[in-house]
């Protein structure tokens, strides 16, 4: 709300506070004054006024603000006098009593509609609003100094004379006073004359019903409207008008009738018109507030700060309540402007406002607590430090994802994709159900700045929709490198080493993978992580073929404890002996293993593959494995003799298994 | 197929030739190269032994290996005697490491670390939420009602066909925290919260938020500005002061915004925090009349981008890896 701060100041008695005071009250007490500008009309102050003080969307709350502050006293309102010019003639209904509160009208006949004076001008200017004529200026005018959104119809373009507040009907429309034609909508709160409506209930009015320089009758709304229904035919129409701002935050219930008869005098003192002695009044008032039982002990009980009780009352009946003092608690009933406080613990607030919420003291004496993390949260971090020592760059990226292949992958089967109902600010409205297709985005990003291929890791959730119909989340690990399978799968046997296991492929045919290249991962029988190469339609745009790891952090957490217990230190030495075979292309190393793991005694601590080759020396259709292994005896020294049995065990083993040849032999 | 004394022969000139290349090279690549070239040559007389007759192929072989045995202890002599030579005249200290690939953490990561630790220490547990929520979490039991402007679907993500929307605060956790058991808590709430927002140099619709929750018998709001002056001088230093200033928030009350004073730098604001309102007790059913609490609540990016003078809060989600080296 953009305020003049001469205007604020016109409604204190004696003299105002600095401007600079004004601010620096005004946001240590919970409306933060953003900025303090000065213009050819004056020093005004940008006020972000919070949800919950539709009050202060005003000059005179501002002021009554200020004045709560600072003991300042507010000037007394002028008297109204009400209308006493010759009845005139019209019809109001309220059809809709669940929109329409609370509707008043008053009548303003013979009326020169010029402009405005320039005192008001000089207002209206300060406050940022530009002056149109009398009548519109006046509007405004009580609207910006009261916080009443008034509208004024000509009476002379109202059919009938008459005016009903309904429900908009099928198919009418509204030319607003913006210049847009309104398609109204059966839950539209419309004032609507004998033929159509005239206005979209504290919204904005109707080009047929404007007020301009012919008017000479008029009639002056002063309403209060169901802030639900104000809100919603806003959003509906998109039409935020300072009008709906107020009216959806709620206005004072108390101060309706008198908005519209001060508008009205002061219509009729500017334009030389007349006010109606008759007034429509439809709709209940509700004047006073529902009184608080206050226990003035728990202002230090809640804040720890001790207020003597003079100056908690003081503050209370600074900001407008009456304090009626019994035995223990007091009976506090707040004005009508401040329907925000209902409850003893506003009543808490309201004092530390005044008092200064800084001055709460600072108390170090919170007792001791254990401090628990949760497990996933524990492997979270591990993960992280592995995957940067090992020269990974961490991501974080965003969790949408365009509709079509990256949509669509979803490498733990979690359940449905979600989406967004209005992507509005995102462009993409589809949840991702696996970090693959952002870490492939942040490739893309990176080649395409010339950053060449380093390798991306991150730990982020997932969400989906479960076959239960209840959100389904995971937490999982993707790591996008360069390089070959082994490479890859390194990486991946060092994750799986957090908890202490060690990943066993099997075939995977998910097609966010090229055919060729992928594979699920198990341990103790449970799938917890998958490797692949990324299928074509996901490489869009990227002139490198990565590969992809992903893993389920809940499924690794679950598979071992983060704790490698101490196994000894062999006190006998080992042997090593390398073995070259020959096979055909589609026996796998896997196969090698475990048929020399079958065939050799527990003497064999380790095979590791050493290399893999194809080529003409080897033939056709053959490749070459060279293995290592490592013989221990965990009571002896190992002899030749009993490796060379061991070996020959194993090289017939994998002859008959496998039709693994020796190379060289 | 030449005959046998001639192919060996040929190795014997072959080796001759590289030991003499050896034997003059000098430190580094020339050192490497020799040797190199000299195996692959020694390796290209492994294809003749698929030729040789049968009876020749062992002692074909045989020369082979003693040749490269010997070629490769030549340059190992070399080297070592280089490397004395250099060792005389000092190393040249001026010359570059060699090139190590390190990886990094996120900054958003290290913010967040540093934060929990310090909450941590100051025996707050962690606790996670998930970030597809129910409006009773992220509204109802929050003290927002139906027709709170909060609730408006233009400033927050629904979720299509579901009843459920993406987190808009890390408050959700503070409902799920009170759901769990019976108090007291002590919790803080790291993660992601969804806000349609238009992105520039200081928005995005996604960010990060850590939210703090304490409930016990007789806790106020000076356990509260007691709890956070402690936090916020673990975390910054042992020099900063802190300030409350009133403000509004539908689930605590009183509600107050948290500036930090960094000497030099002035007043900087932190995030939020204030009473956990009673609604908000009764809706999770704590008994207020026995049970109070605080919460507080301040986002990472604005932390991170002061921390690390990151200008714009774009460059956390573009992760260009040239911002990801420098900063972490």
């Amino acid at each position: 709300m953009r305020a003049s701060v001469a205007w604020i100041a016109a409604l204190l008695e004696g003299s105002a506070p600095s401007t600079a005071r004004m601010a620096r009250l005004l946001t240590a007490s919970g409306t933060e004054i953003e900025a303090t500008k000065r213009d050819e009309h004056g020093v005004h102050l940008e006020a972000a006024v919070t949800s919950n003080r539709p009050d202060l969307l005003s000059h005179r709350g501002l002021a009554r603000e200020v004045a709560a502050l600072t003991g300042a006293a507010m000037k007394p309102a002028q008297a109204l006098l009400r209308g006493s010019g010759p009845e005139m003639p019209v019809t109001v209904r309220v059809d809709d009593p669940v929109g329409a509160l609370r509707y008043t009208a008053h009548l303003v006949r013979g009326i020169k509609n010029g402009s405005s004076p320039t005192w008001m001008q000089e207002r209206l200017l300060a406050a940022g609003q530009r002056p149109i004529n009398a009548v519109v200026d006046v509007t405004n005018y009580i609207l910006l100094e009261d916080g009443q959104p008034l509208h004024a119809f000509d009476l002379g373009r109202i059919a009938g004379a008459t005016l009903s507040v309904r429900r908009a009907r099928a198919g009418e429309k509204l030319a607003a006073l913006n210049g847009r034609t309104l398609d109204l909508h059966s839950d539209d709160l419309v004032i609507a004359d004998a033929e159509r409506p005239q206005a979209l209930a504290g919204v904005m009015g109707g080009t047929l019903s404007e007020v301009g320089a012919s008017t000479t009758e008029i009639l002056i709304e002063s309403a209060r409207f169901a802030p639900r229904l104000v809100r919603a035919a806003a959003r509906r129409h998109q039409l935020r008008t300072d009008s709906s701002h107020r009216f959806e935050r709620g206005v004072d219930d108390s101060a309706v009738l008198a908005a519209g008869l001060r508008a009205a005098q002061l219509i009729a003192e500017i334009t030389g018109g007349v006010v109606a002695k008759n007034v429509v009044e439809l709709g209940e008032p509700v004047c006073s507030s529902a009184s608080i039982d206050f226990d003035p002990a728990s202002v230090r009980r809640v804040t720890g700060a001790s207020v003597a009780r003079p100056r908690m009352r003081s503050f209370l009946e600074r900001l407008g309540c009456t304090v009626e003092e019994r035995a223990a608690l007091w009976c506090v009933t707040p004005p009508t402007w401040r329907r925000d406080l209902a409850r003893p613990i506003d009543l808490v607030e309201e004092v530390m406002r005044l008092a200064g919420i800084d001055k709460v003291p600072e108390r170090l004496g919170m007792p001791l607590a254990v401090s628990t993390v949760p497990p996933l949260r524990r492997l979270r971090a591990e993960v992280q430090d592995l995957c940067a020592a090992l020269g990974a760059h961490e991501t974080i990226t965003p969790d949408f994802v365009g509709e079509g292949a990256a949509a669509g992958v979803d490498l733990f089967a979690t359940g449905a994709s979600l989406s967004v109902a209005a992507p509005v600010r995102t462009g993409e409205a589809v949840l991702r159900r696996s970090l693959l297709p952002s870490l492939l985005r942040v490739a893309r990003f990176n080649q395409d700045q010339d950053n060449g291929t380093p390798r991306f890791f991150e730990v982020g959730a997932i969400n989906a929709a479960g076959r239960d119909g209840e959100p389904a989340r995971r937490v999982l690990l993707g790591v996008l490198m360069h390089g070959d399978w082994r490479a890859a799968r390194a990486w991946l046997d060092a994750i799986a080493a957090l908890r202490g296991v060690v990943p066993e492929p099997v075939v995977s045919e998910d097609g966010a993978f090229s055919g060729a290249t992928r594979a699920a991962f198990r341990a103790k029988g449970i799938v917890f992580a998958c490797m692949g190469e990324p299928a074509p339609a996901l490489l869009e745009g990227l002139r490198t073929r990565p590969l992809y790891i992903e893993v389920d952090l809940a499924a690794l957490d679950a598979l071992g404890s983060s704790v490698r217990r101490f196994k000894g230190i062999p006190r006998f030495p080992s042997v090593v002996r390398d073995l070259a075979l020959k096979v055909r292309d589609g026996v796998s190393f896997g196969s090698i293993s475990s048929v020399a793991r079958g065939a050799a005694t527990k003497r064999l601590e380790s095979l590791e593959l050493v290399e893999v080759f194809r080529g003409a020396q080897i033939g056709q259709g053959l490749k070459s494995l060279n293995i290592r292994l490592t013989f221990r005896d965990e009571a002896s020294t190992l002899t030749g003799v009993a490796v060379d049995a061991e070996m020959a065990a194993i090289v017939a083993a994998l002859g008959a298994q496998t039709g693994a040849e020796l190379r060289g032999a | 197929m030449e005959a046998l004394p001639d192919v060996l022969a040929q190795v014997a000139d072959c080796l001759a030739t590289a030991k003499e290349l050896i034997r003059t090279a000098d430190a580094g690549e020339s050192l490497a190269r020799a040797r190199n070239s000299a195996l692959a040559r020694l390796g290209a007389f492994m294809e003749l032994i698929k030729t040789a007759p049968r009876e020749d192929k062992p002692r074909i072989g045989a020369a082979l290996n003693a040749a490269k045995g010997e070629l490769l202890a030549c340059a190992a002599e070399r080297e070592a005697a280089l490397s004395a030579v250099a060792q005389a005249a000092g190393v040249d200290i001026t010359l570059p490491g060699s090139a190590l690939e390190q990886g990094s953490l996120h900054p958003l990561t290290n913010i967040e670390r540093r934060v929990v630790d310090a909450l941590r220490s100051l025996g707050f547990s962690v606790a996670d939420g998930p970030e597809v929520e129910d409006e009773f979490h992220n509204f109802i039991a929050l003290n927002i009602p139906e027709d709170h402007p909060a609730r408006d679907p233009s400033d927050n993500f629904y979720l299509k066909g579901v009843p459920w929307l993406l987190r808009s605060q890390t408050s959700t956790v503070q409902i799920r925290t009170m759901q769990s058991g019976p108090p007291p808590f002590r919790v803080c709430a790291p993660g992601r919260v969804f806000r349609p927002d238009e992105v520039d140099a200081t928005h995005h619709w996604m960010f990060h938020q850590v939210e703090g929750l304490a409930v016990d018998e007789g806790l106020s709001m000076a356990d509260l500005k007691g709890t956070l002056l402690l936090f916020f001088r673990t975390l910054f230093g042992n020099d900063v002061e802190l300030r409350l200033r009133a403000s509004f928030f539908p689930f605590t009350e009183p509600s107050a915004e948290v500036d930090v004073f960094f000497p030099g730098r002035g007043w900087v604001e932190m995030g939020g925090c204030g009473m956990v309102d009673p609604a908000v007790f009764e809706a999770v059913g704590v008994d207020s009349a026995r049970w109070s609490g605080f919460a507080f609540g301040l986002g990472l990016e604005r932390l991170a981008m002061r921390h690390f003078g990151v200008p714009d809060i774009r460059h956390f989600t573009d992760n260009d890896v040239r911002f990801l080296r420098q900063v972490h």
